[in-house]
């Protein structure tokens, strides 16, 4: 018995400092977390730079439809009598008949404003997030109408699961406070940093960018301006580096559907290599068929 | 008129450089009149406070859960706290973030030096820990949702036989393994992206993900509980954790008549019976065993951590940067024709490919670290449940394994020694065995 009792008490006292030590990193986790982590969490929302116009925000949200929208950033739309993100490119006559129309759903609203300005707004309800018009736009026109992830419908998974599917890696995770990325506002950013920086290099004024927080008037639309390329252009030219030994054996599986009208541009080739050797082991632990 | 005018509008985009920032290739429109710009909605998400709301919820549903299990020790009332936890944090709040997933958060934070967690998150994980390591597995008695979509529809459970429930419950130390890995490596949050209940609660989500939901649910009827017990990542934790607890369900105690009652109430298995009176053994056994588990476990880890390091390379398939270096390389190399969807995305974006490489070969190095990291854990849990099967326990009475029980409360209702005290009578042995 007096073994017994022992043995207990060796028990005890095990699981009684275990317990202390786990309630004590528990505590100190906590401290650290309460000192360190963000008091903010965060959303999710997709750049719309990165935005390829693949398809997958409208099938890959656990939601149907998807929370990814079409949002108009308008004031940065041109407001063009033939629109690229509105008309389908082959289309046999100008009117507005559902066989001349890119969106697959009629979300897309065309209000005619004065000759020869069309304003374009989007019919939220009735948008699937497909991006077909995204991609007209963006290839023929301002690059105005953009995909948004819409946080009155987001259920904020824990991980996005068009995150998980986007091939252009574009969706990233941004504090709830600033819950949107329009390309108006990050145009703006983008001018103010230049006038801190540049030091006084004119700037064409831009239109006011702010759209969501106030509806402005079209304040300096005097300019028509070029069609100016932007320093987010700016390929960044790397340092060619060192040389790589070629990977020992690739797959020649090309995926690439080459779709229907390639833009205009976008059949330059890639960047010129670049690649680091790293990228030679990575091929080869890879291996065949994962590319 | 205006055909023309977008003509040239249109050769003049056509002579633009590049594609990546369209903006502005129209120029803005010079209104005749003052022209007020469509507002664009920007609908915000659910404020920082309700985060906080949650957090308070969670706290509160701890406590009262630990009041009911411990001091209250009712059935009735413990299940209508598992109706409201089912109803706010699977129904209202749809599932995210709950404790299970902020796992994921934790680790992500740990391996990553972009991501800070946020605090709420953090107190989301941490919060059912600490009462795990006071009071048992309260969290997933009456608070986690997961578990309570399963208790709703706990029909006719099946006793699972005790050898095959240990095989099984190995599944989710290596499931926790897994995710833990891939949210350090920042790649993929496995716990969400396979949750089979979150879809449920929304009423909405993949198919396979709703049929796998709806399977495990079905099997709930006649297995208590399958996701708690064979899969979730966070009860393997509590498994560890659980057992250390100061106060946890305990019936009868002393004046158990071993009449088997509650084990016949508990549908998970967790109530273990007395061991036949003559299982002391000799001390050598002991140091037997000792002598086992000092050599099995060591090299458990060592053959799993040299299989983990091994599969380093299949692992990081999951990795998309990882598998987008390689393609770039082997395009920009002329290993591969033509390009895919991923790398078009990338060239779109004009940066150079040393970028990616780089940031590639950091993944490389993590993964490996990682994988044999995991695969010495994997080791460890498949080593020590061998010697768990060898390792025997003297019980004179029935005993709850803390590690096991989710504190639902039923047995409560079946021990005599409960329902007597309830009833306000002391009960000894003989007189409740007639």
């Amino acid at each position: 018995m007096a073994d017994d009792d022992r043995k207990l008490d060796r028990r005890k006292l095990l699981v009684d400092g275990a317990r202390a030590l786990g309630l004590v990193a528990t505590a100190g986790a906590i401290g650290t977390v309460a000192a360190a982590g963000t008091r903010e969490d965060t959303v999710w929302q997709l750049d719309p730079d990165k935005c390829i116009q693949c398809g997958n925000c409208a099938t890959a949200c656990v939601l149907t439809p998807s929370a990814v929208k079409c949002v108009h950033d308008v004031t940065l739309c041109g407001y063009c009598d033939l629109c690229f993100g509105y008309f389908a490119e082959q289309r046999p006559g100008d009117e507005e008949t559902a066989e001349n129309v890119r969106c697959p759903t009629d979300a897309i609203l065309r209000n005619f404003v004065e000759d020869p300005y069309y304003e374009y707004l989007i019919d939220e309800p009735k948008c699937i997030g497909c991006a077909i018009c995204v991609e007209g736009c963006g290839q023929y026109g301002n690059g105005s109408l953009i995909l948004q992830v819409r946080h009155d419908r987001c259920k904020n998974c824990n991980e996005c699961a068009i995150a998980a599917q986007c091939p252009a890696q574009a969706y990233v995770r941004v504090p709830r406070s600033q819950p949107y990325l329009l390309r108006s506002a990050r145009l703006q950013e983008q001018e103010e940093l230049e006038d801190e920086l540049g030091g006084g290099a004119p700037q064409e004024p831009r239109r006011p960018a702010q759209p969501g927080a106030q509806p402005t008037d079209g304040v300096g639309a005097g300019q028509p301006g070029v069609p100016e390329s932007g320093p987010l252009e700016i390929p960044a030219d790397a340092p060619p580096p060192t040389g790589a030994p070629p990977p020992s054996n690739l797959p020649v599986d090309d995926l690439s559907g080459g779709g229907l009208q390639s833009p205009p541009g976008a059949s330059s080739a890639p960047p010129a290599a670049a690649p680091a050797g790293d990228a030679d082991n990575l091929s080869t632990l890879l291996g065949v068929d994962s590319l | 008129m205006s055909r023309s005018f977008v003509a040239v509008i249109v050769l003049a985009a056509l002579l633009l450089p590049g594609l990546a920032l369209a903006a502005e290739r129209f120029p803005p429109p010079e209104f005749s009149f003052d022209y007020q710009f469509p507002r664009v909605r920007v609908p915000g998400p659910r404020t920082e406070l309700f985060a906080w709301i949650d957090v308070v919820v969670l706290l509160g549903t701890l406590g009262l859960a630990t009041w009911l299990v411990l001091k209250k020790r009712s059935r009735l009332e413990i299940f209508l706290l598992t109706v409201f936890a089912l109803l706010y944090f699977g129904f209202y709040r749809a599932g995210c973030v709950c404790p299970i997933g902020a796992i994921q958060n934790v680790a992500l934070a740990i391996g990553s030096a972009d991501y800070v967690l946020p605090v709420t998150i953090g107190l989301f994980f941490l919060l059912p820990v600490g009462f795990a390591l006071l009071f048992g597995r309260v969290f997933c008695s009456s608070v986690c949702p997961l578990g309570a979509a399963q208790e709703m529809v706990v029909l006719r459970p099946l006793r699972v036989p005790l050898w095959l429930e240990r095989g099984l419950g190995v599944i989710p130390f290596v499931y926790l393994g897994v995710a833990v890995f891939f949210a350090w490596v920042g790649t993929d949050f496995f716990i969400c992206r396979y949750d089979p209940y979150v879809s449920f609660f929304r009423l909405d989500g993949p198919a396979h993900m709703l049929i796998a939901g709806a399977v495990l649910l079905g099997i709930g009827t006649f297995i208590g509980r399958p996701y708690c017990r064979f899969l979730c990542p966070l009860g393997a934790i509590f498994r560890v954790l659980a057992p250390l607890s100061r106060w946890h369900v305990r019936l009868g105690g002393d004046h158990c008549v071993t009449c088997h009652l509650c084990a016949d109430a508990c549908p998970y298995n967790a109530i273990r019976p007395p061991t036949e009176a003559e299982r002391t053994r000799p001390p050598s056994t002991g140091r037997a065993t000792l002598g086992a588990i000092m050599i099995v476990i060591p090299l458990a880890i060592a053959m799993g951590a040299l299989l983990g390091n091994a599969s380093s390379s299949l692992l990081l398939r999951a990795s998309p940067t990882a598998t987008l270096s390689a393609r770039v390389y082997a395009e920009q190399e002329g290993i591969v024709e033509g390009t895919i969807e991923q790398s078009e995305a990338f060239y779109a974006q004009g940066q150079a490919a040393g970028g990616l490489h780089r940031e590639a070969a950091e993944i490389v190095r993590r993964f490996e670290v990682g994988s044999t990291v995991l695969g010495g854990f994997i080791g460890m849990v498949i080593g020590w449940q061998l010697l768990a099967v060898s390792l025997r326990r003297t019980r004179t009475t029935y005993e709850i394994d803390p590690a096991a029980c989710v504190s639902c409360g039923r047995c409560y209702r079946s021990c005599p020694i409960e329902v007597a005290r309830k009833a306000g009578r002391t009960v000894t042995p003989v007189e409740t065995s007639e």
